[in-house]
């Protein structure tokens, strides 16, 4: 089997390329960054395809350099795929001549011709072929263009074409080298129109402008928050549950009306009260999803990084560490693994310390539960909200470790600003169909598994069945409430839900449709107060976000920093909510 | 009936969560709603 090393710098487009040679589904991103694993892909069992990190170079020493240099190195490669930004060629063909020193047959793809063509830059490929000693071939990665191309080349094992005889051009001299391209560059390349000012320029100006970035940066967030609540994903919501979970509850109630009264309840209130109360805020998920895909894919995400630098350092953090923050934006777990390709041990330690904060995406249907019930026409100013209030904490929590226990000088920190783009239709759907699928099979394990536990739980106890104020339920839930009465929702209830919420976060949801039954708005209304519900919501926002996080804290970090780190967000999230319910409540009465 | 089908809901929903459980507590990048993000490091756990 042929093995092709898929190289190039950050954000060129190999993780496009490489889902279109191997038919894969991995996650494409508009930003640097995403690619920082090796992943391998198979063209029909011919061709093994390793997709390496974006990598500027392989002179220095960052994570990513050291994965892709030591394949190089011991990977049996036979062929590298060299994929380049053809409208950047001056730049990224530094990292080419580096690539000649392992002897190996280079086929260099020109992606991202549109761009190039769009900025008129001709390019004579036979030329570049044969000053660079490679094979060339211009591809458009995300239109498709040329991919086939790539394909066969490499399904034929014919790599070393006539000009491709390995010249070595490369010397330690770093200027030489510069030099070197610049003169090829010379020869094979014509501009036939100079713009003085790109679009993209242009909307850099107005994005990234020292006033207009932070509340421009907001507006847009803002945006996304409405169409998730109020233009899409609650419309949707609600006409899930108007006629798909209320016709099978009908229908069920139907087909269940000789059975006994426990075993409706255990399929009616357990399993559809459980499972459904989560399952309707699938499209407020997928909406989300929706939008924040839009932003990665049309290249700003990568100026929000830009622009989160200067609070990432005053907090302690390098700028790389936003993509540790934005994955958690989604969910912790590969979040805290992803901040492995932080080079500081402290860098690392303290991404994984604050990336929990990020609100993920399973505590976004508690939100959307309780602001639909007390905040009806402010759903996306409330959930806004509480996704900056996690913001602002992380920022608080972040200057308060930098200063005591991980004291540390900043980091420069250096990001490529991608071209804007249209973000693709398929990119798009596939980036919120994995975030819905995942979403559906979550309902139909944990979920499942957790609402018909707790509704045993919540209809026996040691003497059989009984009534849920006496239940197991009830008498665990009546233990820890007591912790929770001082922000205004200490009910057994919401101590079980929180606690069940340990195993997922939609979990709280599924309790509470468990524990509440069908009549979940309306007795949910009764029993909290607006201001206790936000407190509540304030308190899911903060503490633990579930077992597999604290899992994962022990595996990167070791038993001291889990511990430290479960019980430091359980008082962080109790102080929080404790101060947002006793000031509100002296505000507002 | 009604009993057999329902021990049949339990002992499933006792399967499930200890199968989640299980894979939950081992770190592993499992978590439904972060799908497309773990297969990048689901290579790294077969690497090492």
């Amino acid at each position: 089997m042929i093995t092709a090393a898929l190289l190039g710098n950050p954000n060129v487009g190999k993780t496009t390329l490489f889902n279109y040679l191997t038919g894969s589904n991995q996650y494409i991103g508009n930003w640097p960054g995403v690619t920082v694993e090796k992943k391998e892909g198979y063209i029909e069992n011919r061709v093994k395809i390793v997709d390496l990190p974006g990598i500027y170079a392989l002179d220095t020493f960052s994570n990513e350099e050291k994965i892709s240099k030591e394949f190089l190195e011991k990977g049996n490669v036979d062929v590298i795929v060299n994929i380049v930004d053809a409208s950047s060629l001056n730049r990224n063909l530094y990292l080419t001549l580096q690539l000649k020193q392992f002897n190996k047959p280079i086929v260099l793809v020109l992606n991202m011709m549109d761009v190039a063509n769009a900025k008129g830059i001709k390019i004579n490929y036979e030329k570049l072929a044969t000053k660079l000693g490679v094979t060339v071939i211009p591809i458009s990665a995300s239109k498709g263009i040329g991919v086939e191309e790539v394909k066969k080349l490499l399904e034929s094992g014919n790599f070393f074409s006539p000009v491709n005889e390995n010249d070595y051009h490369y010397t330690d001299d770093e200027k030489e080298n510069y030099r070197f391209i610049e003169e090829v560059l010379a020869e094979v390349i014509v501009k036939e129109k100079i713009e003085s000012t790109t679009i993209g320029e242009k909307i850099d100006l107005i994005v990234l402008n020292k006033y207009l970035a932070y509340p421009l940066f907001l507006l847009i967030l803002y945006i996304i928050f409405m169409f998730t609540f109020s233009w899409v994903g609650q419309p949707l919501s609600d006409a899930l549950d108007e006629y798909i979970i209320s016709g099978i509850v009908a229908l069920l109630e139907n087909l269940l009306q000789n059975s006994s009264p426990w075993f409706s309840s255990l399929i009616i209130d357990g399993i559809v009260g459980g499972v459904g109360s989560v399952l309707v805020f699938l499209p407020i998920v997928m909406a989300l999803f929706l939008g924040i895909s839009f932003l990665e894919d049309s290249g700003y995400m990568a100026r929000a990084a830009f622009i989160m630098d200067k609070i990432m350092r005053k907090i302690g953090l390098s700028g790389k560490a936003f993509i540790p923050f934005i994955i958690g934006f989604g969910c912790t777990v590969p979040a805290i693994m992803s901040a492995r390709t932080l080079e500081s041990e402290k860098d690392r330690k303290l991404t994984a310390l604050l990336v929990p904060l990020m609100s993920c995406n399973a505590r976004l249907p508690v939100y959307a539960l309780f602001a639909t019930i007390f905040f009806p026409g402010n759903e996306s100013a409330i959930t806004f909200s509480l996704y900056l209030l996690g913001v602002a904490i992380a920022i608080l929590i972040g200057l308060l470790f930098k200063n005591t226990i991980f004291k540390k000088d900043e980091e420069p920190f250096i990001i490529e600003l991608p071209e804007y783009k249209v973000p693709e239709l398929r990119n798009l759907m596939l980036n919120t169909w994995e975030k819905g699928k995942g979403f559906l099979k979550k309902a139909g394990t944990i979920i499942f598994a957790m609402s018909v536990i707790v509704w045993f739980l919540s209809n026996f106890n040691f003497n059989g069945m009984t009534d849920m104020e006496s239940s197991f339920l009830a008498h665990l839930g009546g233990v820890i409430a007591p912790v929770f009465k001082p922000m205004g929702y200490g009910t057994w209830q919401s101590a079980v839900a929180l606690l069940t919420g340990l195993m997922a976060k939609e979990v709280v949801v599924s309790t509470m449709g468990v524990v509440y039954g069908l009549d979940l708005h309306n007795i949910l209304a009764q029993q909290f107060t607006p201001i206790a519900a936000y407190s509540f919501l304030v308190y899911v926002l903060l503490y633990t976000p579930c077992i597999s996080v604290i899992a994962v804290m022990r595996k990167e970090f070791g038993n001291k920093m889990m511990a430290f780190s479960v019980f430091y967000q359980l008082l962080l999230a109790w102080i929080v909510s404790f101060i947002v319910f006793n000031v509100s409540s002296l505000i507002l009465g | 009936m009604e009993i057999i089908v329902a021990a049949g809901i339990a002992a499933l929903a006792v399967y499930i969560f200890y199968r989640s459980a299980k894979k939950k507590t081992k770190g592993d990048c499992g978590c439904g709603s972060c799908s497309s993000h773990c297969p990048i490091y689901e290579e790294q756990k077969k690497n090492s």
